[in-house]
């Protein structure tokens, strides 16, 4: 059976961004060995050796699962700058929310530490003597 | 007398708009225990020249040294 060593291509990075290349190749690092080395300011080598012994159908199956995984970080990178002041806007929120600065558990402003008798012990008996 | 032969070496290039030299170096700092590594820097490429510390380089490392150099780089 032949075997294949090494599988080697380029990628455009008007298309694909080197931050999406890396997600895809660490996703894959436990299967394969990959180098990548810039050709020109736009042409990206992708080169990917199989750790142990692999068809060359094999080498092919990975390189399409890499580029498959290269569609998923771009997009996952695409949703995390559209999202980036949402997310930015809620942990701030939530911080402030809980900065003790502002928040005096003394206050008790949400009636916590109000035993449930005082708190809903009057309504209860209110109702049961309307019957 | 036997001819002595000299250790092959191995160098790898890495562009440095993809691999941080700090991460190539953390690399070859890593493995260090299998093989001796330089690292210099010429142009826009980080070069690691890999000499086997006995006779010939284990037959994984090369591939885990650039793995790792770009593991440490993302």
């Amino acid at each position: 059976m032949e075997k294949t060593k090494k599988l080697a291509f380029t990628l455009n990075l008007d298309n694909y961004t080197l931050e999406g290349v890396y997600q895809a190749a660490y996703s894959m690092l436990d299967k394969l060995y990959f180098y990548f080395d810039k050709i020109s300011a736009k042409k990206l080598l992708v080169e990917m050796t199989p750790k142990g012994e692999c068809a060359p159908q094999a080498l092919e199956k990975f390189k399409g699962e890499f580029l498959n995984e290269l569609l998923n970080s771009e997009l996952r990178l695409t949703i995390a700058a559209r999202t980036r002041k949402i997310r930015e806007a809620l942990i701030a929120q939530a911080l402030i929310g809980a900065s003790t600065e502002q928040a005096d558990y003394i206050e008790d402003p949400l009636g916590i530490a109000l035993p449930w008798e005082e708190k809903y012990g009057g309504e209860k008996k209110a109702k049961k003597s309307k019957r | 007398m036997a001819e002595k032969r000299k250790p092959k070496k191995v160098s790898v290039k890495f562009h440095c708009e993809i691999y941080k030299e700090a991460g190539v170096k953390a690399a070859a700092q890593a493995y260090s225990g299998f093989a001796g590594f330089t690292v210099t820097r010429k142009g826009s490429y980080i070069l690691a020249v890999i000499t086997p510390k006995g006779g010939e380089l284990p037959a994984t490392l090369e591939g885990e040294f650039i793995n790792r150099a770009l593991f440490n780089s993302i």
